[in-house]
């Protein structure tokens, strides 16, 4: 018994020393490839070193393209919430209706998946006309990215997952209005929070894009961007090491915690 | 006659190009009241599908379904289905699982409330009427689907493979408490399965159907009283029979020669 007993506690140990081992081996590949650049190419490579003390010369407020960093970061965070926030109030309520009626699936579905196939920045002829440079356009990049993600989990899971519930409810001799609201919508909750789920990511990465070519004049991906001009390329990777941690907290913190919580809240308990 | 199946055809086309199906072909049946017919067919004959007819879900291509003399519809709670997948609604409680469908019966608040408690009682679930579903284990889950369906006092309770997915020492205790209801309630049900136990254990009558498209292969009456003794021998030889039966509408499968 205790020899299981204390196996058990060697694995749930083990699993978070892994987790260390693997960042471990990430930093190490990075600094392998830094030297083997330099080295070979001649061009200097930022190492992780390198790269950790640039972001604290950066957060105690030396400025990148004239804006301390955490202006950078405040603006690419509130483009991704504005954009992602608009999508949202018109993503979730164009998927219900169209997870509910047929009819409506039928003929508005096939625009979303024209929408879909069209990768964010590929926008930036029609965001550019319609908004000019600056933020409006990258704001409109990520509202269309999250949109479509939206819509198409949300109808789309709807449909599935509410059918038996909705068949159950139609026996139990509910009328429509009781249908929608008391079973279908809560039926929905798990397809809406999956494409709340993929529509944060896909607009946190089209973000990045957008800033590269709608013109923001500020944000992390406009700082990386201008590391072509600038050669600042210690920077970019300050950067890039911001857009993938604020990704990973929001992410896979945040929203993983909010999502467990609906997901009891409704008694669905699986997470897909 | 209280239910009457007539020459249903139901046929499905899943596309335009595609083959169509013949899922249940001129098959006709009927069902007097108070009557516990099990309706016995290998997997994927099509006896689901003549079930969702007669709870309305589907309409057939060809022939009708009469209840009480008038033609079925759609689904209405005088005939109420067990499914064999989950359909209690995760984000409510037993309880208000129970009292869903009695709110579309005009009864006050208080007999809706003293009318969802009995129900609940009947199946033994008494302690359980604030649990979600997700709390409970698969046979208590299957008992509340069958108070909620019960508590809409239907004229028919049909039942599509309702212990498929229930282990089998639960199983049994379930037969019995399905037993025991039909008892006291003399409800008509039909029950679909592919089990053999389940259906010997259960049925006054049991109609065996053909592999797809289903037709009625035989009518086996059992006038044995209940609850019966699966061991005797009188049930092993009909066992047997029906064994053969399914065995020759279709190719001999694990589950006719494992019966739970």
């Amino acid at each position: 018994m205790e020899v299981n007993l204390s196996s058990f506690r060697r694995i749930s140990l083990s699993r978070k020393t892994r987790l260390i081992a693997s960042l471990l081996i990430l930093f190490l590949a990075w600094e392998a490839i830094a030297v083997f650049v330099e080295v070979f190419r001649n061009v200097p490579f930022p190492t992780p070193l390198e790269t950790f003390t640039r972001l604290v010369d950066l957060i105690t407020g030396e400025p990148l393209y004239g804006i301390p960093i955490y202006k950078h970061l405040v603006d690419s965070v509130s483009r991704w919430i504005l954009g992602f926030g608009l999508a949202v109030a018109v993503g979730i309520p164009l998927g219900i209706l169209l997870g509910y009626s047929t009819a409506m699936w039928d003929l508005f579905m096939p625009i979303i998946y024209v929408i879909q196939t069209i990768p964010g920045p590929a926008w930036i002829a029609v965001a550019l006309m319609l908004f000019g440079l600056g933020n409006a356009p990258a704001v409109f990049m990520i509202f269309i990215v999250v949109f479509h993600a939206v819509v198409i989990t949300t109808a789309s899971g709807a449909r599935g997952i509410s059918r038996r519930y909705v068949n159950a409810a139609k026996m139990l001799g509910a009328d429509s209005a009781t249908i929608f609201f008391k079973v279908f919508l809560p039926a929905a909750t798990l397809p809406i929070v999956s494409g709340l789920r993929i529509g944060l990511g896909n607009g946190w990465r089209v973000m990045v894009a957008a800033e590269m070519i709608a013109g923001t004049a500020s944000g992390l991906g406009y700082s990386i961007i201008e590391s072509r001009w600038s050669l600042d390329f210690t920077s970019a990777f300050v950067c890039m090491l911001l857009v993938s941690a604020f990704g990973l907290l929001t992410q896979r913190v945040i929203f993983a915690k909010i999502e467990r919580r609906i997901m009891r809240r409704v008694g669905l308990m699986e997470v897909s | 006659m209280f239910l009457e199946v007539q020459n249903v055809t139901k046929v499905f086309r899943s596309s335009e190009n595609e083959k169509p199906i013949v899922a249940v072909k001129d098959l006709s049946l009927s069902v007097p009241r108070g009557e516990f017919l099990c309706i016995l067919g290998p997997i994927g004959c099509g006896k689901s599908t003549l079930l969702n007819m007669i709870a309305g879900f589907e309409r057939p291509t060809k022939g009708r379904i009469l209840l009480e003399g008038k033609p079925i519809t759609g689904p209405g709670p005088d005939r109420v289905m067990v499914f064999q997948e989950e359909t209690l609604f995760p984000w409510m409680t037993v309880l208000e699982n129970i009292r869903f469908g009695l709110r579309f019966k005009g009864l006050s608040e208080e007999e809706t409330e003293e009318e969802a408690r009995r129900y609940l009682s009947l199946v033994g679930l008494e302690k359980f009427g604030d649990f979600r579903p997700h709390e409970l284990s698969g046979g208590m889950k299957r008992k509340a689907e069958l108070a909620r369906a019960l508590a809409l006092n239907p004229k028919l309770l049909l039942m599509d493979e309702p212990l498929s997915s229930i282990d089998a020492i639960s199983k049994m205790s379930l037969l019995q408490e399905i037993l025991s209801i039909w008892e006291k309630s003399r409800k008509t049900i039909v029950y679909v399965t592919h089990n053999i136990d389940e259906a010997l254990f259960l049925a006054d009558r049991i109609i065996v159907l053909t592999a797809r498209p289903a037709q009625v292969k035989r009518e086996v009456v059992i006038h044995n009283p209940k609850p019966r003794d699966l061991l005797g021998s009188e049930m092993i030889d009909l066992k047997r029979q029906l064994i053969e039966e399914l065995a020759q509408s279709h190719a001999l499968e694990e589950h006719v020669l494992t019966p739970g």
